[in-house]
């Protein structure tokens, strides 16, 4: 069984990263925050089970590694119950044109680099992870709804900072 | 009829995979009949696609130390856990504790018993522990602990004692542990020797030699000038202590086994 997960950690460094990466802000801390979730997970492999869902423990380990780091290094904790504009209905973006569109998909990129790092962290678990909505509330350790809450807000939120970016690339071309 | 709010609450549900048993079926179903919900379905879906699509657009290389890492994870060994350590050392512990402690009792039981049989042994020969019941009757002494003891104990009789080499003086109860034992006293070419006897589970039969003797094993030892032969029997234990100057370990057995015969 101990091989078994170590193939299964391996296989998720990739996906590791690419979270961490998004939660740190740089290169560095991310490999450091990875390596310290690997080291960690192999140390405490002896708490899981043949059934453990072993990915969605990693990436629990991983944030719980980044809050303590956080707390450490002092930084406050990011607010996120701000007023999101509700883009919803105005978006006049047509959505499959940010699918084959290039230029436009690198906006978006950049739009989601800019929001909170909270709505960042729950659409990357959910979009480039693929956690169900459960496995979200346990990395997060919040409930469900607010699971549901959030990926709502984090998706309008990426909506209107698309919006605003795309707004501003057209006026600076103009 | 679902209203259209619900709905646009159920497509986040639906394209996230989280909407199922009959909300679903009722989603679909309005999703079919309703054109400007369906619309909206497919924008929010392109918008989700695109979101999913940038996962391939973060591009960091992290080659070297993916390999390194990656190194690293196959040559972890794994160590046995704290807990594991810490459950096997006190399990160690218990079990060093329980013998060491097993050991001490069932070593102190069984040199208690042969050091009390010699110093009553020695207090009898002194005068200090006077006989209870002065006789030379197997039968008067084995009546007299009658009801005294909380165990059954009788000495053999023989048709003649008076052929015997031993003669019986007498007998009385001695303390040992928190109970009574049974003294017997005897005499035999003209030495005197005492004879202890007291249940097996608190006394034990203790000494550096041991001789088997028909399926009995029987200690020999000697301790302050005197001798003493020990051994259990059918639940008793018994010490007999004597000081017979050419010692033979067969002669004190006639005061039982009449002559040494039996």
């Amino acid at each position: 069984m101990f091989d078994k997960i170590k193939k299964e950690i391996i296989n998720s460094i990739d996906s590791l990263l690419r979270y961490a990466v998004v939660i740190t802000g740089n290169e560095e801390d991310a490999k450091d925050l990875v390596q310290e979730t690997c080291y960690k997970a192999l140390k405490s492999i002896n708490s899981l089970d043949e059934n453990s869902n072993v990915k969605a423990w990693l990436f629990t380990i991983m944030r719980n590694l980044w809050i303590n780091q956080r707390k450490r290094n002092q930084i406050s904790p990011v607010y996120l119950e701000e007023t999101i504009e509700n883009v919803g209905d105005e978006w006049n973006i047509n959505p499959e044109e940010l699918l084959i569109n290039n230029e436009m998909r690198q906006l978006l990129l950049k739009a989601l680099n800019d929001l909170p790092e909270a709505y960042k962290e729950i659409l990357i678990l959910r979009y480039f992870e693929d956690f169900s909505y459960n496995e979200i509330s346990k990395i997060l350790d919040c409930p469900l709804g607010t699971v549901m809450s959030r990926l709502n807000r984090a998706r309008e939120k990426l909506k209107e900072v698309f919006l605003k970016i795309y707004e501003k690339n057209n006026d600076d071309r103009s | 009829m679902i209203d259209h709010k619900t709905i646009k609450i159920w497509i986040n549900l639906y394209l996230d995979g989280e909407l199922a048993g009959e909300e679903l079926e009722l989603f679909k179903q309005h999703i079919k009949e309703c054109r400007e919900c369906a619309q909206i379905l497919k924008q929010q879906r392109d918008f989700v696609d695109s979101i999913r699509s940038l996962k391939d657009e973060i591009k960091i290389d992290f080659g070297d130390f993916k390999t390194e890492l990656i190194k690293q994870i196959e040559e972890f060994k794994p160590k046995s856990s704290k807990a594991l350590k810490y459950a096997v050392f006190a399990i160690v512990v218990v079990i060093l504790t329980i013998s060491a402690l097993s050991a001490l009792y069932f070593y102190s039981n069984r040199t208690d018993f042969v050091k009390i049989a010699i110093e009553n042994h020695m207090r009898q020969i002194r005068g200090q522990l006077p006989l209870e019941i002065e006789t030379s009757s197997e039968g008067e002494i084995s009546n007299w602990f009658d009801g005294k003891l909380r165990f059954n104990f009788r000495l053999p009789r023989y048709p003649d004692p008076s052929n015997q080499p031993y003669r019986i003086k007498g007998a009385r109860l001695v303390a040992l542990n928190n109970d009574y034992a049974a003294l017997v006293s005897y005499e035999m070419d003209g030495r005197p020797m005492t004879l202890l006897v007291a249940p097996s589970k608190s006394a034990s039969p203790y000494g550096k030699r041991k001789v088997n003797f028909k399926d009995i094993d029987f200690y020999l030892d000697t301790k302050d000038g005197f001798n003493i032969l020990s051994w259990t029997d059918k639940g008793l234990t018994y010490a007999l202590v004597f000081d017979f100057e050419n010692f033979d370990w067969k002669k004190p057995c006639i005061v039982c086994h009449s002559s040494g015969a039996k």
